[in-house]
């Protein structure tokens, strides 16, 4: 088999579905850009590849196929996303205020696409230059409460804001010397379990050997402080309705399915108490029971090393806290104001959207609460019978009443 | 009664101080454009609910199932329908002698005491667009108000979400409704099918020619 031929085929089937997404009229214009900067690329890696033809070394032709075929790995993904951004049970209604608040958090001129998400990984932020610029929110497929899950894009949002303010680049170094820290700590545990590169004492472990023995704790860590920035970044965009929704989703957590790069979900539910109780957003006082502790007994996946990287990411918190908070506020992000989640709650109870000038983040607040009141319309039956539903369909015609007064003030300007 | 455009401007303004059974319309009518001297003229949403002929062999109207069994058999009026968003700036075009299920922008919340009619805009039916056959809403409706869009002109004809649809005429009752204690096919945001009941009467009469009565020998 042409290795050739076969990556050009793999890369035009892919500029089929993309071309065809571009003919489908996607609803959401930033979608259908989406889609293009897709197939210029794999447009770029056919034509790239198809030259090839006029290469003799077999290496080089190897080479340049698997970097294709990567990209093309990569990449169709979210050329799925970008399909799924078609479905009528996507919240089309919170796509207007969703972009004002992701240009507001991240750029003026970021773009958006709301989808659908079927593997359980339902948020997704792609980095690099193909679709720089561009956030992506996809929604869990089959969990019903759209509307209310919305806030969760805020961690989305944190992602994106991570990238602009190279959060990577300046807190490596604190990351480093929290981990370094700790496994000072620990140091005859850590010696035990890198005896395998007969490093015999502390000054061992800052050699080359040593650094590259422990470097994996920095990464983990490292990874985990950013989403603990989002989850803080997510709860100071749109207050409780966050914190809910976090546990609406992840809750109660899948006892032996743990991935280091990520907090354990009951400590990013520790965290968001503290913030909350920081910043004066009321959770309910079971909020962290709901998730599964670890298993007694068991170790982080990635040992020894995984606990240190786990312990030195909640290190951090006060930082991250303190960061969270100073973004929002400079890009003019005020919590959700208690006495307007008030009024939308009212409107909700009455079963009418709400029309009172409330942010989004005001506007789930009020849902949440709504969703969690038992004692909301138990006089009206043929509601009731329906609540989960009727809330959505309240919240997401309340969000589109904001899109509706933004436009008519934006074309009045 | 039918309630005069300042009438109706009068019961909306009171939903801030009568929170117990208010006339709500969000968003907000825009008084100047939207009210006149005795309805209130709506505007077209942006979902809409276009039936599916290649799938749809026949909706069968004479032996309605319940809503629970037409639910599991997957022959719920409803399943026979595709709904499709259309954003704010987009259109959407209706073809000749076609049809298909709009939402109001607007969701209205009727009291106890005040029943509506929809009915159309004579701008848009001299163009042929047919926008409802049931036009009663009933008191203590919540949701936005299902259109029947019909094209009934010989040519296509552009609709666009936020343009005036159609006009909403307001009757006060004698007496207060009571609230209903089942499925009023409330609270909804997009055009929903209801499903289609045969009452007790209905269903005798047929079961009756089902055996082979004297009446289905006839």
């Amino acid at each position: 088999m042409d290795i050739i031929e076969t990556t050009v085929r793999k890369l035009e089937g892919a500029l089929d579905r993309a071309e065809g997404l571009l003919s489908a009229r996607l609803v959401q214009h930033d979608a259908s850009d989406a889609a293009q900067r897709l197939l210029d690329l794999f447009m770029a890696q056919r034509d790239d590849v198809a030259a090839l033809v006029q290469v003799g070394n077999v290496d080089v032709v190897a080479t340049r196929c698997d970097v294709a075929l990567a990209e093309l790995v990569r990449w169709t993904p979210l050329l799925g996303l970008i399909h799924r951004s078609k479905s009528s049970a996507n919240p089309f209604e919170m796509y207007g205020p969703l972009l004002a608040m992701a240009q507001q958090a991240v750029r003026p001129d970021i773009r958006l696409v709301v989808s659908s998400e079927w593997d359980f990984s339902p948020f997704t932020m792609p980095h690099g230059t193909t679709l720089e610029g561009f956030v992506f929110v996809g929604m869990p497929a089959t969990v019903p409460d759209k509307g209310l899950l919305i806030a969760l894009a805020g961690h989305e949002f944190g992602h994106s804001v991570w990238v602009v303010r190279d959060a990577k680049t300046v807190l490596g170094p604190a990351v480093f010397q929290v981990v370094w820290d700790r496994i000072r700590a620990r140091l005859t545990e850590v010696l035990l379990a890198l005896s395998a590169y007969h490093i015999q004492d502390e000054a061992g472990l800052l050699t080359l050997d040593g650094l590259r023995a422990w470097r994996p704790a920095c990464w983990w860590a490292l990874e985990q402080v950013e989403e603990l920035f989002c989850d803080l970044f997510g709860l100071r965009l749109f207050g409780a309705a966050y914190a809910h929704a976090f546990a609406y989703l992840l809750a109660p957590g899948l006892v032996d399915h743990r991935v280091q790069t990520y907090p354990h979900p009951r400590s990013r539910a520790e965290v968001i108490v503290r913030a909350a109780q920081r910043w004066g957003i009321t959770l309910p006082a079971d909020f962290v029971d709901v998730f599964l502790p670890p298993k007694p007994g068991t170790s982080a996946p990635g040992g020894l090393l995984g606990e240190i990287a786990d312990a030195a990411a909640l290190d951090l918190v006060d930082r991250l806290l303190a960061d969270a908070e100073g973004h929002a506020r400079d890009r003019g992000f005020e919590l959700p104001r208690a006495a307007v989640v008030e009024l939308v709650r009212r409107d909700l109870a009455m079963v009418v959207p709400s029309d009172r000038g409330a942010t989004l983040a005001e506007l789930l607040c009020a849902g949440w609460q709504v969703r969690t009141d038992s004692g909301v319309w138990a006089s009206l039956p043929h509601i009731l019978a329906e609540r989960h539903r009727v809330l959505d369909d309240l919240l997401l015609k309340s969000a589109q009443v904001l899109e509706y007064h933004e436009r008519i003030q934006a074309a009045a300007a | 009664m039918i309630l005069t455009g300042s009438n109706i401007q009068a019961r909306l303004a009171r939903k801030a101080g009568d929170p117990e059974d208010p006339l709500v319309i969000v968003p907000l009518p825009r008084d100047s454009v939207q009210l006149t001297s005795s309805s209130i003229d709506l505007r077209l949403g942006t979902w809409f609910a276009a039936p599916r002929p290649a799938d749809t062999p026949v909706i069968n109207l004479s032996e309605s199932e319940g809503e629970e069994d037409s639910k599991k058999s997957g022959k719920s009026p409803a399943s026979f329908m595709a709904q499709r968003f259309i954003p704010f700036g987009a259109q959407f075009i209706l073809h000749p002698h076609s049809f298909v299920l709009a939402a109001t922008l607007e969701w209205i919340r009727l009291p106890a005491d005040l029943a509506a009619t929809v009915e159309g805009r004579s701008s848009l039916g001299r163009c042929g667009l047919s926008i409802a056959t049931a036009t009663t809403v009933h008191p203590h409706f919540t949701g936005c108000l299902t259109l029947e869009l019909t094209n009934m002109g010989e040519v296509p004809i552009s609709i666009s979400p936020g343009m005036l649809i159609c006009q909403l005429v307001l009757q006060q009752l004698t007496d207060k409704a009571p609230r209903p204690d089942h499925s009023s096919h409330s609270g909804y945001r997009r055009p929903i099918m209801n499903p289609v009941r045969l009452d007790e009467v209905a269903r005798r009469l047929g079961a009756r020619a089902r055996r082979g009565g004297p009446l289905a020998k006839a």
